[in-house]
């Protein structure tokens, strides 16, 4: 059974068309990423999902419930953290969680248990009397995860949850996350990064409010056409003039000091070297890599979605 | 039960935890009521008055000499002409001038009831209706005081005697006419009317600018559990600045409590209710603080300050006005306090005032929950 079933969503914003037509479907115990550019559309989608927004058209289901028809009783079954910090910071690290609870009127017996757990899953259970407000980022953060959990949702919205969050705590993050899907919670995630979107069991590619694409990380590099090469040079600028123009360039982004080109032609590396060298262009290397990710994130992007 | 109880407790840890909006809730009370309580004075402390005495006999000299000698008459000096009162309120040099005509002994001794005109300076209202029933008890006093001489002289009865000037103006409960014992009141509603307004307008608007309003429309609570534990704490502050007011009334001003202290929080708790409810409405329709709070305050303060008979009776206003009246909650809330505080009224006799109120403190609250938007 699907978890979450999203069918037509449209979401405007005045004239502005936030979300346009968007479809997809999670599965149960799925860790489901939502990734695309800043203002694509992800936090507006995650409201919706949330029952925070109410959409032009279509349809939403979460855990088997109508989300326009039921927003409360999906609202019972859902856990979300918000990309801001939605947590009172004049309330300390218990007494927000135990509002929670006494919001979705969670079994007391039960929830304390829970909250036990949490506190000491997240090593939050020293700062449990600290005023929310005082934590660190990443204290923040997994409190912010502990109040969405604490009342046992099925599906787990998880907008940006690590944005603006040190290296160190984003591992701790992930971690906490890992043994979810094991208890049977399908997770929902927004995030800008990458190396996030790969420990998705499966994305979704939103871009300017249209689903680009879905399917595994693997499933969606391989869309990627032509042959991705690394070009190293100390003139970047010089060997995108001399590429520029080619029948066969499909596209060219810059990765710090190399630039990767896709090129859709027989004998990638050698016509590329060639064509450089006839340009006079110095060049360190060209060599063949495997399109990743972020590879099939900027052609979709930039092809719209059309390959 | 459980969503209103949680409510309340965060919204009362929030209280307690900004000591900034705790100790103005505290204070305010004391601040606004010394303040208003000491610059808003209707008395009339001295009365300057002038004659113009037609008559130049015994009995009119007797009048004048025994008003001179009246507790707060001073007296100015004396006219010929009538027409020359002008100059004299123009000079500020007297407030009211009595003009007793030629023959006055006379009528009187011939027991007729003899016109004196009371001339008053009208421009400033409230002022000048003091003098005028100063003036005017005075004359009527001395008036009665010559005929239960006369009925005396004549061997009656003093009940029989005529009344040489009949005395329309009587005044209940005030007879010195202090304002401050009939502002005193009116002072308590509108400090309320304020700081209840004032310290609600926050609540809703400020989760959304701080952005806890997220995870609290995330929440299955209904909008009314909301509104409602949201309001609990408010009111329970708002009935300790009741009790901070009223005994500031009866220490500083002198405005003791005479009726039932039970039905005085009564009827503060729904009146505290309606004023909250007011705050909490603007908080729900605005998107930042300072505009509820404007919002808040403008539509509470000055309509109360205007309308609701706390320095201005609501009788003498115009229709539409008095009709205005009946829709604030402090008309009725006033009309209440000084029953109980001045006149030791029991609710059963202010029924409509009682009725009015409860009406109002269900209105507000109910607008507020509809208004409501669990949404971003």
């Amino acid at each position: 059974m699907n978890a979450v079933v999203v069918d037509g969503l449209t979401h405007r914003f005045g004239e502005v068309t936030a979300l346009d037509d968007v479809s997809f479907e999670v599965a149960e115990s799925e860790i489901f990423g939502l990734i695309g550019p800043d203002g694509a559309g992800k936090t507006t989608l995650m409201r919706l999902l949330a029952g925070l927004l109410t959409p032009n058209g279509g349809q939403i289901e979460l855990g088997g419930v109508d989300v326009l028809a039921d927003p409360e009783a999906a609202k019972q079954k859902l856990g979300y953290l918000s990309q801001v910090f939605s947590l009172y910071g004049d309330l300390t690290i218990g007494e927000n969680l135990d509002f929670v609870v006494e919001m979705f009127q969670e079994d007391r017996a039960v929830a304390a248990e829970a909250k036990q757990r949490l506190l000491e899953m997240t090593d939050l259970a020293r700062f449990v009397d600290r005023q929310a407000g005082r934590l660190s980022g990443g204290m923040k953060q997994k409190l912010g995860l502990s109040c969405a959990l604490i009342h046992r949702p099925q599906v787990l919205l998880l907008d940006e949850p690590t944005t603006g969050v040190d290296p160190l705590s984003r591992r701790d993050f992930w971690r906490l996350l890992a043994d979810l899907p094991g208890q049977g919670v399908t997770i929902v995630l927004s995030s800008p990064y990458m190396d996030e979107a790969a420990r998705c069991d499966r994305l979704a590619l939103i871009d300017h409010g249209r689903l680009l694409a879905t399917g595994t990380a693997d499933e969606l590099a391989a869309r990627v056409k032509g042959t991705m090469l690394e070009v190293v040079s100390r003139d970047l600028p010089a060997v995108s003039a001399a590429l520029a123009g080619a029948a066969e360039l499909l596209g060219e982004t810059t990765f710090g000091d190399a630039l990767h080109v896709r090129w859709d032609g027989p004998d990638a590396e050698a016509a590329v070297l060639a064509r450089l060298q006839a340009a006079g262009v110095a060049v360190q290397e060209v060599i063949e890599i495997e399109a990743g990710l972020e590879d099939a994130f900027v052609e979709l992007v930039s092809t719209g979605g059309a390959s | 039960m459980r969503r209103i109880r949680a409510v309340a407790r965060k919204e009362w840890l929030h209280i307690i935890r900004d000591p900034r909006s705790l100790i103005a809730a505290l204070t305010l009370p004391v601040v606004l009521l010394v303040l208003y309580g000491y610059a808003v004075n209707l008395d009339l402390n001295e009365l300057e008055w002038a004659v113009c005495d037609q008559d130049q006999s015994a009995t009119s000299r007797a009048l004048i000499a025994n008003m001179s000698g009246l507790e707060r008459f001073t007296f100015v000096g004396a006219i010929d002409d009538p027409e020359d009162t002008e100059q004299l309120f123009r000079l500020g040099t007297a407030r009211g001038v009595v003009v007793l005509p030629a023959g006055l002994e006379r009528d009187v001794f011939a027991g007729r009831t003899v016109p004196v005109q009371v001339l008053i300076d009208g421009s400033e209202g409230t002022i000048a209706s003091l003098a005028q029933s100063y003036l005017e008890g005075a004359v009527n006093a001395f008036g009665a005081q010559i005929s239960r001489d006369q009925a005396r002289r004549r061997g009656l009865a003093g009940a029989l005697g005529g009344q040489a000037i009949e005395a329309r103006t009587r005044i209940y409960y005030n007879p010195d006419l202090i304002s401050r014992k009939f502002l005193v009141p009116g002072l308590i509603a509108i400090v309320l009317m304020m700081l209840a307004a004032l310290l609600t307008s926050g609540v809703v608007v400020r989760e959304r600018e701080r952005g806890t309003f997220e995870l609290l429309a995330a929440s299955p609570i209904a909008p009314s559990d909301l509104i409602i534990g949201k309001l609990l704490p408010y009111i329970l502050l708002g009935l300790v600045d009741v009790v901070i007011a009223v005994v500031i009334g009866w220490v500083l001003f002198d405005v003791p409590v005479v009726g039932s202290p039970l039905a005085l929080i009564v009827v503060s708790a729904i009146f505290v209710l309606t004023a909250s409810a007011i705050g909490l409405f603007f908080s729900c329709v605005t998107s930042t603080q300072q505009a509820a709070m404007l919002l808040a305050l403008a539509s509470t303060v000055i309509p109360t300050m205007l309308l609701s008979g706390f320095a201005y009776p609501v009788r003498n206003m115009p229709l539409f006005l008095q009709g205005v009246a009946q829709v604030l909650p402090a008309t009725h809330y006033i009309a209440l306090l000084r029953g109980i505080i001045l006149r030791g009224a029991g609710l059963m006799h202010m029924w409509p005032n009682v009725a009015a109120l409860v009406a109002i403190g269900l209105l507000w609250p109910t607008v507020a929950i509809r208004r409501f938007r669990k949404a971003l």
